[in-house]
């Protein structure tokens, strides 16, 4: 919101989201600036994602009956699940803006606390209410006649509470990390030599910042979806599934945490970048390759086309070898993520072999590393 | 002069340890209180918990003679804490940083006391620019001009002197003690800086393992500057 004349702004705008404002309007400005084939860039990648989802819905148009089916028979399941996803996506977001809040340099100002609930319902509550209305409306968009609208409207409800809920329990702290307090001496132990605690960084990192609780939810709304008369194989392949991919999604975000924690220290250190980027990704890149070969095993078990398991895999591993090279080309040299884009581009050249669905992933790779390549320039 | 900061038996942890066992204050406005410790003594816990930024689990804050919350912020009014180097935002200007804290205490963004520091610290021509750019003193200089946006009564800083340059340190001193002799706000600064607490404070608190480990009036600092190891003697003892 803009200053009046006399210079005051208005006592009701939340510090929060005039900041917020602010440093888009800031954003906007800087792209403005940007030389046009760079000022290209952002809504070309949109285009391409745009045009992605578009092919794959259209690609969709069977499962998305199939899955209304199975809605509009049984969408009590369904909708427990929509609740506890939404739910524990709400509560988490609470807590990290609570957190990042309270450590803000906005943290200590004279703001009501009503005004204050209200400026992070805006910002963190509001997109999860977006996504779970967008999700069953794109869902249901393939299929054509008799769309079960009171089961998606059940379904929208539901994630609508449990979003609502997670929000109210995200307003109490996460519980401490679960991290070891190393300060005092134990007996028997020595410093372990080299990088040692390079390689073990990322994984401490997750267990210390994942929570079980919430896993625990995610899985429990996956075995919600299962279908009535599923054996306990089955049930136990889609746990198998759900656990691995849990696995990959902590393991990704510990390591996107500790790169450039690690970029930004470890560089003034007389190291190249394979003394210190390989170790501190080495072992979890080891441990999602066993992860996504467990889970692929339990895909192919539970008689998923052994060619989508490929595809699927190398699109998760895909998106998580961009998100670790976009953090090490942002906070660093593009040479330091060279070994990163290969692995990229073999895993999309491998996706591309099985499925032509990988391509659009092909195009929008070399875009985003188009991208980062320019910030960095 | 009267009790602006009444902290009596304060404990608060961080990620579930305890950090301050117990803590009294008592400062009065008009005074400037520097607030030592080693590493990790809780210097900054305890600033944290005065700014309502960290719930205490026992004891009361009062500013004021009012209850110091970490829910409702409006009761905030009357403290400015400086802002962290590292924690100002990078994507935003100098004086939008300003604007969004002067809407948020509802005062005028054209202070002209804040114009004439900002002059005085030479951060003037760089309000414009986004933060990202600043030097580590620029960003210091920036945090302090927010904590005294709206001139709070309760001035917080957090080795704020530390970036700055000798004569915008000075020019800060001299703010702060002008500020001071009003009678109307005080300071509490957390600082390693002994220089600044021989010459400025008007008292010294040492916080050891998050306990009070020693206090120190004006009287006695004076006493020790005139000692050839003066107060870092007397730190080190009290430390033990």
């Amino acid at each position: 919101m803009a200053a009046r004349p006399d210079g005051r702004h208005p006592r009701m705008t939340h510090p929060i989201l005039l900041a917020a404002r602010m440093a888009r309007a800031n954003r906007i400005a800087t792209w403005r600036s940007t030389p046009m084939p760079a000022r290209l860039a952002v809504p070309g990648i949109a285009f391409l994602a745009l045009a992605g989802t578009a092919f794959a819905l259209a690609s969709l148009g069977d499962a998305s009956a199939t899955v209304l089916a199975r809605l509009a028979s049984q969408p009590a399941p369904f909708a427990c699940a929509a609740a506890l996803l939404a739910g524990v996506a709400a509560m988490r977001r609470h807590r990290r803006l609570r957190a990042a809040h309270a450590v803000s340099w906005l943290g200590a100002l004279p703001v009501q606390a009503w005004s204050h609930r209200v400026a992070l319902a805006r910002r963190g509550l509001v997109p999860i209410l977006g996504i779970v209305l967008a999700t069953p409306v794109l869902v249901a968009l393939p299929a054509g006649g008799g769309r079960p609208v009171a089961a998606l409207a059940l379904i929208i409800a539901s994630g609508c509470l449990g979003a609502a809920a997670g929000w109210w329990q995200g307003r109490h702290d996460a519980p401490p990390p679960r991290l070891r307090d190393r300060r005092l001496p134990r007996h028997g132990t020595t410093i372990v030599p080299g990088f040692e605690a390079l390689v073990r960084w990322p994984l401490a990192q997750a267990v210390a910042d994942g929570d079980p609780g919430v896993h625990a939810r995610a899985l429990g709304a996956l075995l919600l979806l299962l279908p009535m008369g599923t054996t306990g194989a089955q049930g136990l392949g889609v746990l198998a599934v759900g656990a691995s991919a849990l696995v990959v999604v902590e393991t990704s975000r510990a390591l996107l945490a500790t790169v450039p924690r690690a970029a930004q220290w470890l560089p003034s250190a007389p190291l190249a970048l394979t003394q210190w980027a390989w170790p501190l990704c080495r072992r979890v890149v080891l441990v999602q390759l066993v992860a996504g070969m467990l889970g692929g095993l339990a895909l192919v078990a539970l008689g998923v086309a052994p060619g989508s398991v490929v595809v699927l895999v190398a699109a998760a591993w895909t998106t998580v070898a961009w998100l670790v090279d976009t953090a090490f080309a942002w906070r660093d040299d593009m040479r330091r993520a060279r070994v990163i884009q290969c692995a990229v581009l073999a895993a999309v050249a491998c996706a591309a072999a099985v499925s032509p669905w990988a391509l659009p992933a092909l195009f929008a790779s070399w875009a985003v590393l188009r991208v980062a390549r320019r910030r960095r320039s | 002069m009267s009790c602006l900061l009444e902290v009596e038996g304060l404990v608060a942890m961080r990620a579930g340890r305890v950090v301050l066992h117990g803590v009294d204050l008592h400062l009065e406005a008009g005074e400037w209180l520097a607030l030592l410790g080693p590493n990790g003594s809780g210097k900054s816990t305890l600033l944290d918990a005065i700014c309502g930024r960290l719930p205490a689990s026992a004891g009361t804050i009062r500013l004021d003679g009012s209850p110091v919350s970490t829910t409702h912020g409006g009761d905030r009014v009357a403290l400015g804490q400086a802002v962290a180097a590292d924690r100002l935002p990078d994507v935003l200007t100098g004086a939008q940083c300003l604007a969004v804290h002067a809407a948020a205490r509802g005062v005028d963004t054209r202070d002209t006391r804040l114009d004439a520091l900002a002059e005085a610290l030479r951060i003037a021509r760089w309000l414009e620019a986004p933060v990202a750019t600043y030097s580590y003193g620029t960003r210091q200089k920036l945090g302090v001009l927010l904590a005294l946006v709206g001139s709070p009564r309760m001035v917080v800083l957090d080795e704020s002197f530390n970036g700055l340059d000798p004569a915008s340190a000075l020019v800060l001193k001299q703010v702060l003690r002008e500020r001071l002799s009003t009678g109307r706000c005080a300071v509490i600064l957390a600082t390693h800086a002994l220089d600044i607490v021989e010459r400025h404070a008007d008292r010294a608190m040492l916080l050891h393992e998050g306990r009070v480990a020693g206090a120190w009036d004006r009287a006695s600092l004076d006493a020790m500057r005139d000692q050839p190891d003066g107060l870092e003697a007397a730190l080190a003892r009290a430390i033990g």
